[in-house]
């Protein structure tokens, strides 16, 4: 379902509890609204679209976007996390502004606290702000906001810190602060709180957030068979901060996801895919900040299997929501609100609510199958079929021959068999090993010249190399003989493994 | 005599999460219908002859409410919080304080070292750190010890107990004017 469409049915379902329509960009009358919604159940507001419906548009929509997203974000007490954007109905282009229900109520615009109560914005009576201020005890209990033990500032990661310092200059999200603020940067967005750092700060910050927190931990496999029961032929654990880890299993995906292809119904012709980037990242994402982070066990974890990939976090759908209501235009509340608040920052969240879909229409775009949601037994699993990595590129195997082959020429060095060697030439001598391994009917010079792009004289000097620490043998006669890898060889590879 | 609105002013020690002072305010002049003051930057109601003075300022201020919420959270600041709780002390303004759970234990800690044996307070000082910049904040707290006090542990407490002692607001006109008779 394209973005125009999602907008067209909000509209026909008129204004409600959650839906406001704004004939035009009144900046006050917005906020208002937006701070109603955060201290209820979160909504949207569509500005260019009359009370009863009717689409009329705005005049210099990016401006008026950028203008109130500046204003909103000073006016509103505490800064929450809103999405604005532009979009295109018919040949009118209409603001969208979003927010999910506030994580610190009451919020406060212009001195006052607003309340939605069905499709009217009220000041918030004596029992509501009273209600609000028992939500906001809850809030305080909440696994993310707890203190950290152990941890100190210099404990960091200041890269990541700089980062997201910089995407506020750069995006605009929220408040800025220089380089020099650190600390300020923290505590206005709750991560630090009387010189005491929050859970959710080493999930977002820290160096080594498993020292403190083993369930930041998360496990990439790549299965044999299709269950988790089978034997794997890749698996690493990454125990970065949430950044690091998103960064580093994504590049994973990058470099290892299997291009798919598909022939044509009615030419004969094979088209190439590439898999559906956007929704692994948001699939991914959505793992980290829906995430139950009470249980130390607790994980997120990338298995791939020969037919599919699933991504499974610990923690049910929260906030009500069920695996068929994530199809659709929804508002679901994120579990670590503090943690989802950085990511909104960081542009990794962006669009509230309509992640999911966006995963649906990549999937669909890309010729591959919906992803599925499931949620029970006190997980959530998402599945992409035919997201499969691919099997040339192995990297398990290519890492372990690098491996095995550094290790042997070490040892000969080091014993002084052979002089020794750089690791330019290091990782052409693993190359010229690979190019074997790929074939085991034996490999040429020739076809060794041809993968590793050396010449003659440079091959022979390297498989001479090969030969001295006992990696490889030549088998048959001297003109037509080919190269093979030796049974120590493939010992110490596989003990790499 | 009219409904007359009680003039309260909200003084506080809060460094970075200047926000939490904005929604005692909201919840003050919304539900308990009073009007605030605040000492917070940008806020505090500031009299023409002043305005060159900040800290003249804020005490005008303390001067003119009706009734006084004062807040400790680990962190002394520039210490303007401090005198405008002495002036309230010292005008007797009708005063609530609100302490973070975190001062009792640093009283208790460094008892034997602010106090000599004659019960006069030392030169002691702690180097400033992540977690206190300043130990003049448990000064503060021996300054308002005797009044009504309470305690909290975060954000959310202080919101709560802050709605439960302001619940009463006619008892509480009642008692200011008896105060006042």
């Amino acid at each position: 379902m394209k973005d125009e469409q999602l907008i067209k049915n909000l509209i026909k379902q008129g204004e409600s509890d959650q839906l406001e329509f704004k004939e035009s960009v009144r900046k006050e009358d917005i906020a208002k609204v937006l701070c109603a919604f955060l201290n209820a159940e979160g909504g949207t507001i569509l500005i260019g679209v009359q009370d009863g419906g009717k689409v009329i548009g705005i005049n210099d929509a990016d401006k008026q976007e950028s203008e109130l997203k500046n204003y909103l974000f000073r006016s509103i007490i505490p800064e929450a996390p809103i999405t604005i954007s532009t979009e295109i109905i018919g040949n009118k282009t209409i603001l969208l502004a979003k927010v999910w229900n506030g994580s610190k109520p009451p919020y406060v615009f212009n001195g006052a606290i607003y309340y939605r109560k069905k499709a009217q914005t009220v000041k918030a009576t004596s029992s509501d702000i009273s209600k609000l201020i028992v939500e906001r005890q809850k809030t305080e209990l909440h696994w993310e906001r707890q203190p950290a033990l152990g941890i100190g500032l210099e404990d960091l990661d200041e890269l990541e810190i700089r980062k997201t310092l910089k995407d506020l200059a750069q995006y605009g999200r929220g408040k800025m602060f220089s380089e020099t603020e650190t600390e300020d940067f923290l505590t206005y967005y709750g991560l630090y709180q009387n010189g005491i750092l929050t859970n959710a700060a080493v999930v977002l910050f820290a160096k080594e957030p498993t020292r403190y927190l083993p369930q930041c931990r998360v496990r990439l496999t790549v299965y044999k068979g299709s269950k988790s029961s089978d034997t794997f032929i890749y698996d690493k654990i990454f125990e970065g901060n949430l950044f690091r880890s998103i960064e580093e299993i994504l590049q994973f995906f990058d470099v290892n996801i299997a291009t798919k292809s598909r022939f044509s119904d009615k030419k004969w012709f094979r088209e190439d895919m590439t898999f559906p980037k956007l929704a692994l990242r948001e699939g991914l994402m959505n793992a980290f900040i829906h995430r139950d982070f009470t249980s130390v066990s607790g994980t997120v974890t990338v298995a791939f299997y020969p037919d599919r990939l699933e991504i499974t976090n610990t923690g049910e759908l929260y906030g009500g929501y069920t695996p068929s209501s994530l199809a659709k235009n929804h508002l679901s509340v994120p579990r670590n609100p503090d943690i989802a608040h950085v990511c909104f920052l960081r542009q990794l969240i962006e669009k509230i609510g309509r992640g999911t879909i966006k995963m649906i229409e990549d999937c669909e775009s890309k010729g591959y199958p919906k992803p599925v949601w499931q949620s029970n037994s006190g997980v959530t699993i998402l599945t992409f079929k035919d997201v499969t990595v691919t099997s040339n590129t192995d990297d398990a195997v290519n890492d372990a021959v690098n491996d095995a082959v550094n290790d042997a020429v070490n040892d000969a060095v080091r014993r002084g068999i052979i002089d020794a060697v750089s690791d330019a030439v290091s990782d052409t001598i693993s190359d010229a090993v690979k190019a074997i391994i790929a074939n085991d009917k034996g490999v040429s010079i020739t076809e060794i010249m041809n993968k590793t792009g050396k010449s003659n004289a440079t091959v022979k000097r390297y498989l001479q190399i090969l030969r001295t620490i006992q990696f490889i043998e030549f088998r048959g006669a001297a003109k037509t003989g080919k190269y093979y890898l030796t049974q120590k060889a493939l010992a110490e590879i596989a003990k790499k493994k | 005599m009219g409904k007359k609105r009680l003039k309260i002013m909200v003084s506080s020690t809060v460094s970075g999460n200047e926000y939490i002072l904005d929604q005692i305010a909201a919840i003050l002049r919304q539900k308990f219908k009073y009007d605030v003051i605040m000492s917070k930057k940008g806020s505090v109601y500031v009299p023409i002859d002043c305005t060159e003075d900040k800290e003249k300022a804020c005490l005008k201020a303390v001067e003119d409410c009706d009734m006084f919420l004062g807040i400790i959270f680990p962190r002394y600041g520039s210490g303007i919080t401090h005198k405008e709780f002495l002036e309230a002390k010292r005008l007797n303004r009708p005063r609530l304080f609100m302490v973070h759970e975190r001062i009792e234990f640093l009283r208790k800690l460094f008892h034997p070292y602010l106090f000599d044996g004659q019960n006069r307070r030392t030169d002691f000082e702690i180097k400033e750190n992540s977690v206190l910049d300043s130990i003049k904040v448990v000064d503060m707290y021996y300054d308002v010890s005797n009044n009504w006090i309470h305690s909290f542990s975060n954000e959310g407490e202080l919101l709560s107990f802050i709605e439960q002692q302001y619940k009463d607001h006619q008892r509480r006109i009642k008692e200011l004017q008896n105060q006042k008779a």
